[in-house]
């Protein structure tokens, strides 16, 4: 132990003749020990929670769902070809096939939006700030699983220089980074984040990914050789790569439940289905494709962070235990989904009595569909962007609530809603403090005056 | 495309109640084979059966209480009830202390569990140096005018020094003996005058008297002579307040929740009967200064001493909390809040004391009992000497007896450090071992400075450290009490965590919002969000527990300042 120390001490670069070196050297030295600063006058003991601790939870808390994320895209690209219908057959393969997409996401994320920060912080010459933990972690989360790396990399750089750094770093931001990342794909490209192709990865394909060289049809898709078992042939005749082995099979589309449900309502979610041949007894076996069991266990097509419902909601709980998260918020915001989804199943039944419609999916399933969990146990309580009072958040969550059920599905074009909202509460979340503030600015008056 | 429609209001009105009926009773009941509805549905019946039960229970209970409570004689008679009471189920008590008066029951705040707490037992330690220094209090003029010179002898109560531009700043010797060095720091300031202490005690006659019996002229000169004057901490700002300033009210709370904060209880104790007379004397010349307007906060969870309770002249307020409970900034919140234009000055219980018993023997009487604290010192106790005395003469035995305890190796020991604080770990002044007590604590707080580094301290927490956040494992177990290091445990960063403060604030106050206000000198909102109710100690919780490392005391006088300097 005493050793790397020591070699820490020694190689430790000069501040003033190479800022940029010595940020890279404070960022580890840091990582890899506690500080050994001491108080000053003031208080002489502190809390044992810091920032890099506070962070790292968040990122623990997302672990779950991340896995069972994973697992699932290996699951949907394997089930789309007909291959491992179990949830647990092939696992492996599914886990694999999993990290294969998500891995160079991440490391992307990291390697842009770290290196900004890193060059932010040598320029103004403080150390490197553990916000972009959370934020790096967040976006390849609700990032489709095929998007091209360069679309990331951008977004993440345009997240972290416009959203963050513009404003003045960690704790500054108005906007939360990892959502703007998201928005900033949403409009500049949006053929990649939205529709039916782009929520199930079909094919490993680094062209595609890097390059974005070609948008694949579900045609090309459906005509792809047939090249035995994953992984036994890994590149086509084209030098192409591919895991997947099979034609896309009968009556499979890639639509989200949420999709569905905007264009007919909960009994077309329902009423989805696809059929796996047996290779060997060469049966046929219907599958409902969305049943309760799948929402809740996120076996659908998705960004990983509204698959697995019990991992967000495992991962909100120790959030909100641990009060590294907001619980009022977190609380508020259901009140507020489930107040608006109630009242619009009422209206549901008033204006189209005899259709099904999307305004009229139970209020509970609307819940289980798409990202509200992950939005509320990740998204809506960054504490930066939230609003910073206690009676605040509740105004501040119950207003993202209310107003992403309102997008989701009242809007024509785009069947989710809380990205959109959790910004737009942002904007907001100041205005909700400054009302508090000012109530208890005037109840501090009264009362002096009762004096 | 709703308007269109014929009628719609009649319709939606007719389709909640279908909706209502179908959509959360009937369609979830009937639809078996899924398995969400079915766990509402049941679970909602399964509430309210739960609850109905609880309804039959309480009503049950209350009744048969009614009941025999009409038979029985006295309160003490009542039948036990056979639902457990809050205070069985949680230990509250249901304060027989303070009587029937209104208790405030504060909830927000932290304890700090600490090692090392004083042994209840007072001794007489031999201290050879005081030193008298002008930089305890705030708003002094760097460079006073000196009234005595080097190798000077001084009696007890002799003037030494006094500020240039405020005539109530008078500085008074707490022993007699000889002035051994003025000491100077920076740009000729002068940070100590030093005092030997001789062995034969001389004082200086201010007079008896009853101060019942005196005008308020009368009783603020004979404290601005005494220098006990300087004692009095003005509200807001917290300045030693001018002669001619009239108070609002004077407030006094009589416990301390600090962590390892010395009992005044038992300090008053061993002061016995004549220290309860003295304390009555001195709110009485309180009362001069301030007609009807002295205020006593009590501690409602311990019995007070008799001393406070039966106190008269003086209104009471029951208080019962954790820390910052016992700061009078935040008793004051709640009872007397501080406007801009309010002045409240106030004391503490044994300066109280000492303002009695100069009424009553016309002698200064500047020693006060002061707690030994903090894990490293062995035989922590309290020990009774001048205000200002030298540390060393106080704690250097009983620190090298620790350390020749200590059964670390020798390597180990010698790259530890120590620090000493005058005062409590949270606001309290480091000082060497050489240097003196702050004329007004009470308190000595001894700890190990934390100045190692911790491999992944940040991720894998190594040892035992104090913590409101239940991810240190450590603060899940309430009966743990830690041996606190002074390591920051993480850098300075931006505030992000929301909320913090608040939870350790049992006030109606946004310190982390107060404290934005004062980092962008934004005037009104600084008035407005209450820096006039607060002081350093009463934000010292939030430094403590600050994830962003940020210093909150530093930063909160840095706005006083800014305020005072303003109007």
């Amino acid at each position: 132990m005493k050793l790397i120390r020591n070699f820490l001490d020694r190689i430790e670069p000069d501040k003033k003749s190479s800022p940029f070196l010595h940020t890279l050297w404070d960022g580890f030295d840091t990582f890899l020990y506690a500080p050994a600063s001491v108080t000053q006058n003031g208080v002489h003991i502190r809390d044992g929670m810091d920032l890099k601790r506070t962070m790292i939870h968040v990122v623990l808390a997302m672990q779950l769902a991340f896995i069972a994320g994973v697992v699932n895209i290996g699951h949907q690209h394997y089930t789309a070809f007909g291959m491992y219908g179990g949830a647990f057959q092939g696992i492996g393969w599914k886990f694999a096939y999993g990290l294969l997409q998500m891995l160079p996401l991440i490391i992307v994320v990291h390697i842009v939006g770290l290196g900004i920060e890193f060059f932010f912080a040598a320029k103004k010459g403080h150390s490197i700030e553990e916000g972009f933990l959370v934020s790096a972690f967040l976006i390849p989360m609700i990032m489709p699983p095929d998007v091209p790396l360069w679309m990331v990399a951008i977004a993440t750089a345009f997240a972290v220089i416009v959203a963050k750094e513009a404003f003045g770093g960690t704790g500054m931001n108005i906007l939360n980074i990892a959502l703007t990342a998201r928005v900033f794909v949403f409009f500049a490209y949006p053929s990649e984040i939205s529709g039916e192709i782009c929520w199930i990865s079909y094919d490993y394909n680094v062209l595609h990914s890097l390059l974005g060289i070609k948008a694949h049809t579900v045609d090309y898709l459906a005509n792809l050789p047939n090249g035995g078992l994953a992984f036994e042939s890994m590149f086509d005749e084209t030098g192409q790569f591919i895991a997947n082995s099979s034609v896309l099979i009968d009556g499979w589309s890639g639509a989200t439940p949420l999709g569905l449900a905007a264009n007919g309502g909960w009994s077309a979610v329902q009423e989805a289905s696809y059929t796996i041949i047996d290779p060997v007894t060469n049966k046929a076996e219907v599958f409902q494709q969305y049943s309760t069991t799948n929402l809740l266990m996120g076996v659908m097509p998705g960004s990983i962070g509204e698959m697995n419902k019990i991992g967000v909601i495992a991962g909100a709980l120790i959030l909100a235990v641990s009060g590294i998260g907001s619980w009022r918020i977190m609380l508020s915001m259901v009140l507020g989904a489930v107040a608006v989804a109630i009242l619009m199943n009422i209206m549901g039944e008033t204006f189209y009595p005899n259709q099904d419609h999307f305004i009229k999916v139970p209020w509970y399933y609307q819940l289980f569909m798409g990202s509200f969990f992950f939005a509320m146990a990740f998204m809506a309580t960054d504490p930066v962007t939230a609003s910073g009072t206690d009676l605040g958040k509740l105004f501040y969550g119950f207003g993202i609530g209310a107003i992403g059920m309102v997008v989701r599905v009242l809007n024509p074009a785009y069947p989710e809603g809380w990205m959109l909202a959790i910004l737009f509460m942002n904007v907001f979340a100041p205005l909700i403090d400054y009302f508090v503030l000012q109530s208890n600015i005037k109840r501090r008056e009264a009362r002096v005056q009762v004096q | 495309m709703f308007l269109n429609r014929p009628n719609p209001m009649k319709r939606t009105f007719r389709n909640i109640l279908t909706f209502v009926f179908f959509n959360l009773v009937a369609t979830p009941m009937f639809a078996a084979d899924d398995s969400v509805s079915t766990v509402i549905v049941f679970s909602s019946l399964a509430f309210v059966i739960v609850l109905l039960i609880f309804l039959a229970l309480i009503m049950g209970d209350q009744s048969i209480r009614i009941s025999r409570s009409t038979l029985a004689k006295n309160k003490q008679d009542l039948p036990p009830s056979f639902i457990p009471s809050k205070k069985e189920i949680f230990g509250i008590n249901d304060d027989p202390i303070a009587g029937d008066a209104k208790v405030h029951v504060l909830e927000r705040g932290h304890k700090i569990k600490l090692d090392g707490r004083a042994d209840v037992t007072l001794q007489h330690p031999e201290i050879n140096l005081v030193s008298v220094r002008p930089t305890d209090y705030v708003g002094m003029q760097p460079i006073p005018k000196m009234l005595v010179a080097e190798g000077d002898s001084v009696k007890i109560g002799q003037k030494l020094f006094h500020d240039r531009k405020r005539d109530s700043f008078f500085f008074t010797s707490p022993v007699a003996g000889k002035v051994k060095e003025i000491r100077r720091g920076a740009k000729r300031a002068i940070t100590d005058v030093i005092i030997e202490v001789s062995k034969r005690n001389s004082y200086v006659d201010f007079g008896s008297g009853n101060p019942k019996s005196m005008d308020r002229e009368g009783v603020a000169e004979k404290l601005i002579e005494s220098g006990l004057w300087l004692n009095f901490i003005e509200r807001p700002f917290g300045i030693v307040p001018d002669r001619s300033t009239q108070p609002d009210a004077i407030y006094i709370s009589t416990f301390d929740t600090a962590p390892l904060a010395p009992d005044y209880n038992q300090i008053l104790a061993w002061q016995g009967i004549e220290g309860k007379a003295h304390f009555q004397k001195g709110l009485d010349a309180l009362n001069v200064l301030a007609p009807d307007q002295v205020h006593l906060g009590l501690n409602a969870s311990e019995q007070p001493h008799a001393a406070f309770t039966e106190a008269e002249n003086a209104t009471k307020h029951w208080f019962k909390g954790i820390h910052p409970t016992g700061n009078p900034g935040v008793q004051l919140h709640h009872v007397r809040p501080i406007g801009p234009n309010d002045k409240v000055w106030t004391l503490r219980p044994d300066d109280v004391v000492m303002i009695g018993r100069l009424f009553e023997t016309g002698k200064l009487h500047a020693k006060r009992i002061v707690a030994l604290t903090g894990d490293c010192l062995s035989d922590k106790a309290y020990v009774e000497v001048p205000s200002g005395s030298a540390i060393g003469d106080i704690v250097k035995e009983r620190f090298d007896s620790f350390m020749a305890a200590d059964d670390r190796d020798a390597d180990e020991k010698a790259e530890t450090s120590y620090r000493i604080v005058s005062g409590n770990v949270l606001s309290g002044l480091q000082i060497n071992g050489e240097g003196f007590l702050r004329n007004a604590d009470a308190h000595v707080t001894v700890l190990e400075e934390g100045d190692k580094h911790e491999m992944f301290g940040w991720l894998l927490p190594s040892y035992p450290r104090p913590s409101i956040n239940p991810t240190i494992p450590w603060s899940l177990f309430s009966f743990m009490t830690f041996k606190a290091n002074t390591n920051t445990h993480g850098e300075l960063r931006g505030f992000v965590v929301s909320g913090q403060y608040e939870s350790v604030t049992p006030m109606d106050l946004y310190p982390q919002h107060l404290l934005k206000s004062i980092l962008a000198e934004d005037f009104e909102s600084i008035e407005g969000l209450g820096i006039y109710e607060v002081l350093e100690e009463d934000l010292a919780l939030c430094e403590f527990v600050c994830t962003s490392k940020q210093p909150v005391q530093e930063t909160l006088r840095q706005g006083l300042n800014f305020i005072m300097s303003q109007r």
